[in-house]
């Protein structure tokens, strides 16, 4: 009955057989997490443990967790989170329980995301970035520095440095149970 | 599939009056129960119930145990308890707006900005002159400088400073000019007088104070419009920069703006709801929520049976037969009563459906009973316990052994057949559950929709009658057919 694509570790970890994960004696991972196809998991080998998951984690296709720049913290995951696909989670990163991390996001060196947080799709956080439990963070698109003392509209390229917007708002605290009840569903029902 | 829950607070309450008036039918009949009464029994459909603005999502709700019903929003109360900065997690005096410890975003991007400080001497006497802060952004590169700053404040006072501009010292004229007018209307009320007499002696002078009690008319406050032209020129030209992009150096660092933290009351009973224990850090989320509607609303969830695939429904339209699984929450065995309307056509949130096109619904089995939700759910193994076998998946170890363990009659109740759309399979189902667990049954619920209709919105109301609950809800289920 068993899916020859997957392999279960006694803990109950579901790891995908075409996920990579480096430097295995250095990674903790809490029991009954999930692991998709196409992940990449690597931890530095001179830290004890430079890359710790929580129990009932759901990563989805494609998530990165690089944990290799020797960054003294490592990366710290609660329990009960949720990444979507091809999302990239930098050196340093400590996340809360129950966080919610969308889509194509980048989630930069250092920063730290509180307990129950809602990243939407597509955000890439700055690194060293503070987010306080139950807020939601939303990329406002991409906005262009035109750093000119003279507010000529030269349209040169070369001049302009393209950076990212956000957007923190607070959220309601019933996300908590929501979040709960989506990685329970995710981990029995598929 | 998804759900709403209705509160009857906007439920308009007819009065005794009224009904003498406009009808003339015996009294006893024509007023309604009570509102707490009328929601506890499947009396009469609300007259709010197919309104956007009544239906919520659950888990915003809160159920009140003293009245035995759900509060929304708007039928519950807020107080503030506590401020605090969402970036440094200090806790501030409940009139500050912004944090006061040096938390600043990047005006352009919302990066948090390093600040760096040089101390300035005079080059001769060694004196310290005064301090120059920069910020700067990591992410858009963005720097501000303050300039020398001589006297001691705190950061924020002096952002502030510098970021006055024209809009604001217009806007402080303005209300200069009406506070001054609001204190002499004061005046002229003998009763307020001495109230706002310290205030009055700040503002005026003991001859105008005088006069003014005298002749009983307000000094005269005109604003003198001549002398601001200029500014008020200005001001019109700064509203056109401001809609275009604002130059970054004009830009100045955004003070953190605070967060809350409240409690919640119920605002028929004053019943705390949500609360948060004292000596709690700005960190701590765990709120002590007395009880949140879904810890005590049943859980409902419509699905196709098991193993149902279109390709092989003989019909290819999608079969009239749905499984309604429904779950208790509470730790307590209750008894559970279905009611719903005949005609559920008035709830279809289309509003298209055809002349002569069929919309309607049928439970057969609408009373039953279902077992308390075990107190112990942390180990996986009991949370399992909790899935109705409908729908059980076997993709885990933990599910497969579950469902090798489930009644098989059950499993074969909830499994798709080509036979279960025979009226047979329908009589035998008339009064029972098609399959039950620990605390969930699942029911045989009947659809009969025209094709062309993708979703079938029905209201379904819910009576639970247990040893601590008593308490009727009205669900609006959005079940995606066809
Ligand atoms: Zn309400
Ligand atoms: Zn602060
Ligand atoms: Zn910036
Ligand atoms: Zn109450």
């Amino acid at each position: 009955m068993s899916d020859p694509n997957w392999v279960e570790t006694a803990s109950g970890n579901r790891i995908h057989r075409t996920s990579r994960i480096s430097g295995k004696k250095h990674i903790i991972i809490g029991g009954q997490t999930t692991i998709e196809s196409h992940c990449k998991l690597s931890a530095s080998t001179e830290n004890q443990c430079s890359l710790s998951i929580g129990k009932c984690c759901y990563f989805n296709t494609g998530v990165e967790l690089n944990a290799v720049s020797k960054h003294p913290k490592g990366i710290k995951i609660g329990p009960y989170c949720f990444i979507d696909k091809n999302t990239k989670v930098e050196d340093g990163v400590t996340i809360g329980n129950r966080v919610r991390i969308g889509a194509g996001c980048r989630i930069g060196k250092g920063a730290i995301l509180h307990d129950c947080c809602v990243v939407e799709d597509g955000v890439h956080l700055f690194n060293g970035f503070v987010v306080a439990p139950f807020s939601i963070v939303r990329n406002k698109g991409k906005n262009v520095d035109d750093d000119d003392d003279d507010d000529d509209d030269d349209n040169d390229d070369n001049d302009g440095d393209t950076f990212d917007v956000l957007e923190v708002e607070e959220l309601d605290p019933s996300v908590k149970i929501c979040n709960e009840e989506f990685v329970k569903h995710k981990l029995l029902l598929g | 599939m998804e759900y709403k829950v209705f509160c009857p607070c906007y439920e308009p309450t007819e009065t005794r009056l009224q009904k003498q008036e406009t009808n003339e039918q015996p009294l006893l009949e024509t007023i309604d129960p009570p509102l707490q009464k009328r929601t506890q029994d499947y009396s009469h459909i609300p007259k709010t119930l197919s309104h956007k603005v009544t239906s919520h999502d659950v888990k915003t709700l809160q159920f009140c145990s003293e009245c035995q019903s759900i509060r929304c929003e708007n039928c519950t109360s807020k107080e503030l308890i506590a401020k605090f900065c969402p970036r440094c997690f200090h806790f501030q005096a409940p009139s500050a707006l912004v944090c006061n410890r040096n938390c600043f975003s990047c005006p352009r991007c919302n990066n948090f900005l390093s600040i760096d400080v040089s101390t300035e001497k005079d080059d001769i006497s060694a004196r310290i002159k005064g301090k120059t802060f920069n910020f700067h952004c990591g992410n858009c590169k963005w720097l501000f400088t303050t300039g020398l700053v001589e006297k001691p404040a705190p950061l924020a006072t002096i952002v502030k400073r510098l970021s006055v501009d024209d809009d604001d010292r217009q806007f402080k004229k303005l209300k200069d000019h009406y506070l001054s007018r609001y204190d002499a209307m004061n005046l002229l009320d003998t009763e307020t007088r001495i109230l706002y007499k310290q205030e009055l002696i700040s503002r005026f002078s003991s001859l105008e104070i005088a006069s003014m009690s005298k002749s009983g008319k307000l000094p005269n406050f005109e604003v003198n419009y001549e002398s601001d032209d200029d500014e008020i020129e200005d001001v019109q030209d700064k509203k056109i920069i401001h809609k275009a992009n604002i130059p970054s150096h004009k830009l100045f660092p955004v003070c953190q703006s605070l967060r809350c933290r409240e409690i919640t009351k119920c605002a028929v009973c004053n019943t705390v709801l949500t609360s948060m224990p004292e000596d709690a850090s700005a960190t701590t989320i765990r709120k002590s929520v007395h009880s949140p509607a879904v810890e005590v609303l049943p859980e409902i969830n419509v699905t196709r049976f098991r193993n149902y695939e279109k390709k092989t429904d003989p019909n290819r339209i999608g079969v009239p037969n749905w499984a309604l699984s429904i779950m208790n929450p509470l730790q307590e065995d209750i008894d559970v009563t279905l009611s719903y309307p005949d005609d559920i056509r008035l709830f279809c949130q289309d509003k298209i459906i055809k002349k002569g096109a069929s919309y309607s619904v049928h439970l057969p089995c609408t009373s039953f009973k279902l077992g308390a939700r075990p107190a112990s759910c942390s180990k996986l193994e009991e949370v399992v316990k909790m899935v109705p076998t409908v729908i059980l998946t076997n993709y885990t170890k933990q599910s497969r052994i579950e469902l090798m363990g489930r009644s098989p009659i059950g499993l074969a109740n909830v499994t798709w057949t080509p036979e279960k759309v025979d009226n047979e399979f329908y009589e035998a189902m008339s009064s029972r559950p098609l399959d039950s667990g620990v605390n969930w049954a699942t029911l045989l619920l009947v659809t009969d929709v025209d094709v062309e209709q993708k979703q079938l919105d029905f209201p379904l109301f819910l009576s639970v009658k247990g040893e601590n609950h008593s308490f009727g809800v009205w669900y609006l289920l959005q079940i995606p057919i066809n």
